[in-house]
């Protein structure tokens, strides 16, 4: 028993990384709903926000110190312990050594550190809830002064802030010591035939990624650490002269909290990549099984990807448009920004190319990436916005950067996700989920997150600023009143239907039908061995690779599809 | 896995934590070079000159890890870490004294963490070598010793 929780095994380390986002994405979506409720009836006594915070919510009326610290917590679960988390962690644990027909990962004790340690990170920030103050306030982003200052800034800034960074900063450590993994293991353990252009774009995906966190999340833990210094030390590495909070003066002097911008952005743009390019990978895989056509453009989609990756480090400054940063300094990073598109583009018109002329198979996983396609294409062109000084002058810190980062790295990586829960489940865990709950689920999420995230766009529009706890004392503001309760129920909606997704996936870990060992007739390594992969994958037996990863319906063979593990074919005479 | 392929695996391993690490000095030092630029109040620092002797030490300690010695490279990484802690004793500067005497502590102290590490290893491998230990033992600890390089260039930049 201690043998299967303390596991080397890529494959159970994968399955933990599942669960342990599963946990995490449900206490995040119930904050968000909190939220949404306390926006629209701010004055309603709430036995349960009493219930769990007897302090913070005390007659069952939220403070606006709650409302942030909720609001802290659900970005911090979302981005790190979600969306980082699931991708990478998760299927890439699982899948990466399969698909390059490799017995595990390169460290499997390193691996296996790495999970307990991003375990012993998401405790940590869930401590902040039980601290005296609480959770912090500042957000996921933390920026000092306020940050840096402890208790005198707000409840939450006191002991719930270093709870914060301390999780941050072992969440950084295990992020590396995966990466690390990840790129030898896609180095060195290769199987013989596995070249570089007959790596599925998955794998693509998780190795890119694994860059970018080596080198985005080492940055991380750096401003983490002069952070915890200023906070415990003294010293002043993020705060200036002469600050007066809560008619307190402190005693700092010389620092700069737009030095902790650019440390943070610097690792916050990439974390963006971190989050969507293995989804990238995986949506190619899919879109390309269900229409019974190779990916279209396979060395643009790798080349788009490098691009993508190389790009994510040399934006950051657009973030901080308003920080006060010379014009010419934004001009460079808007006009970076924008060629960010450029890439983006190629992935989508590939994409597309892999549709056209296919056979198309609507299951739930190709459901889920055509939504994907959808709202990656959406929330791109509000980035687009975003991205020029000009327009972010005003859009800056209102609804519509809440509607964008929400549908491009929130909903766009989370359907990747579902896509690839729905593909892989049943070599996972060896059983199908159920289609038709599965549709159900899909189309109710996917109206809805439009639902809620267009009408977004909306109110940032009309100026309608992010964060508030509530907009009650606004009078320009009253108009919205309407606009924000439709999407606060669509949000109510949307959640509830996420149940029908955890019964779904909780029934048919027991109850679902056995997977055979090739479900969707798919060409990947991970499809040649049976559904759950015994311990070692490939049963000792060597693997030798002959083929792409995407020959479908291929002229002259048997099946519409050829595996990569099928022998090479004899030259013709 | 045969031996060969271990030793590979793993000292591919150790240029990715090198990699690792060489990002982290350098997000530290660019933000000593834009604080030194902002803040108007960096005031000089006399480095300890206890510090020449420790780079001898540390370079010494890559030297014997050439020539296969972990148990003196261990050793003298070792004493480099006890004269890393005489530097910050002979200082004398607390923290909060101003922002060269932050970074001089902060580089250090994150140089010294690494080398602790570093030095567990090569105990280690004079304890138990295997091809996979010795060849990442030996690019991790000749990166700290560049990377200590860096740190003490950048010090001396910085003091004044």
């Amino acid at each position: 028993m201690l043998g299967r929780i303390f596991s080397t095994d890529h494959k159970v380390i994968g399955k933990q990384y599942y669960f342990l986002s599963l946990f995490s994405v449900m206490i995040g979506l119930v904050l968000s709903v909190f939220m949404r409720f306390h926006l629209i009836y701010p004055d309603k006594k709430v036995k349960l926000f009493e219930l769990l915070w007897p302090t913070g919510a005390a007659g069952g009326i939220m403070t606006p110190e709650l409302y942030l610290s909720i609001m802290t917590m659900h970005g911090t679960l979302m981005v790190f312990f979600v969306l980082t988390t699931v991708p990478q962690g998760g299927f890439g644990n699982f899948f990466l050594p399969i698909q390059i027909g490799a017995a595990d990962m390169a460290f499997p004790r390193l691996n296996m550190l790495s999970f307990w340690t991003t375990l012993l990170a998401l405790l940590v920030l869930l401590g902040a809830f039980f601290v005296p103050g609480g959770a912090p306030l500042g957000g996921w982003t933390a920026y000092p002064p306020l940050s840096a200052v402890g208790q005198i800034a707000g409840p939450g800034q006191g002991d719930g802030m270093d709870m914060w960074i301390l999780s941050i900063a072992l969440f950084s450590i295990a992020s590396l010591l995966t990466s690390i993994n990840f790129i030898a293991t896609v180095m060195e353990l290769r199987a013989p035939g596995m070249t570089l252009d007959r790596m599925p774009l998955t794998v693509w995906g998780w190795f890119t990624t694994a860059i970018i966190s080596l080198l985005a999340f080492a940055v991380l833990l750096a401003a983490g650490l002069l952070l915890l210094f200023d906070r415990w030390g003294g010293t002043s590495f993020f705060l200036p002269a002469g600050l007066v909070i809560n008619d307190r003066i402190l005693r700092n002097s010389g620092g700069s909290p737009v030095l902790w911008q650019h440390l943070f952005w610097f690792f916050g743009h990439p974390e963006v990549y971190i989050a969507i390019l293995p989804g990238m990978g995986l949506i190619s895989t899919i879109l390309s099984v269900n229409s019974r056509r190779p990916v279209f453009g396979y060395k643009a989609m790798v080349g788009a990807m490098l691009v993508i990756a190389f790009l994510g480090f040399v934006v950051w400054g657009h973030h901080m448009f308003i920080s006060g940063m010379s014009p010419y300094s934004s001009i460079a990073f808007s006009v970076l920004t924008m060629t960010v598109g450029v890439p983006s583009a190629i992935k989508t018109f590939n994409w597309l190319g892999t549709l056209w002329g296919g056979k198309l198979r609507l299951n739930v996983a190709m459901l889920f990436a055509l939504g994907f396609v959808s709202v990656f294409v959406a929330g791109g062109i509000t980035g687009i916005f975003l991205g020029q000084p000009a327009m972010d002058l005003y859009l800056h810190d209102t609804y519509f950067v809440v509607g964008h980062f929400h549908l491009i790295m929130g909903v766009a990586a989370v359907f990747a996700m579902f896509a690839g829960t729905y593909y892989w489940f049943p070599k996972m865990f060896g059983r199908m989920l159920n289609e038709t709950l599965g549709k159900i689920h899909f189309y109710i999420t996917f109206v809805g997150v439009y639902g809620i995230f267009v009408p977004m766009h909306v109110a940032g529009l009309a100026g309608n600023p992010r964060r508030y706890p509530d907009f009650k004392e606004f009078e320009f503001l009253s108009d919205l009143t309407r606009l924000h309760t439709f999407i606060s129920h669509t949000s109510f909606t949307v959640a509830a239907v996420q149940l029908l997704f955890l019964f779904n996936l909780l029934w048919s870990l027991w109850r679902g039908a056995r997977a055979s060992q090739n479900p969707w007739d798919s060409t990947t390594l991970e499809w040649s061995v049976p559904s759950p992969p015994p311990h070692d994958n490939f049963g000792g037996e060597p693997v030798a690779v002959a083929h792409g990863p995407y020959e479908y319906s291929v002229p002259g063979s048997d099946a519409d599809f050829v595996m990569q593990a099928a022998p090479a074919k004899e030259p013709s005479a | 896995m045969t031996a060969a392929l271990r030793a590979r695996v793993a000292a591919t391993g150790a240029w990715l934590a090198s990699g690792a690490m060489i990002t982290l000095f350098s997000a530290l030092a660019s933000a000593l070079v834009i604080r030194r630029g902002i803040g108007g109040d960096w005031a000089s620092l006399a480095l300890p000159p206890i510090l020449w002797l420790n780079t001898a030490l540390l370079a010494s300690s890559g030297a014997a890890v050439e020539v296969r010695r972990w148990g003196a490279a261990a050793l003298l990484g070792a004493a480099f870490l006890a004269g890393q802690a005489w530097a910050w004793q002979s200082l004398g500067l607390a923290l909060s004294s101003g922002p060269a005497a932050a970074f001089f502590y902060v580089l250090t102290g994150v140089h010294a963490a690494h080398v602790a590490g570093g030095v567990a290893a090569l105990a280690w491998n004079s304890w138990r070598a295997t091809p996979g230990s010795t060849a990442a033992a030996r690019i991790y600890w000749h990166t700290l010793g560049g990377l200590w390089m860096v740190v003490l260039c950048l010090l001396l930049w910085a003091r004044s």
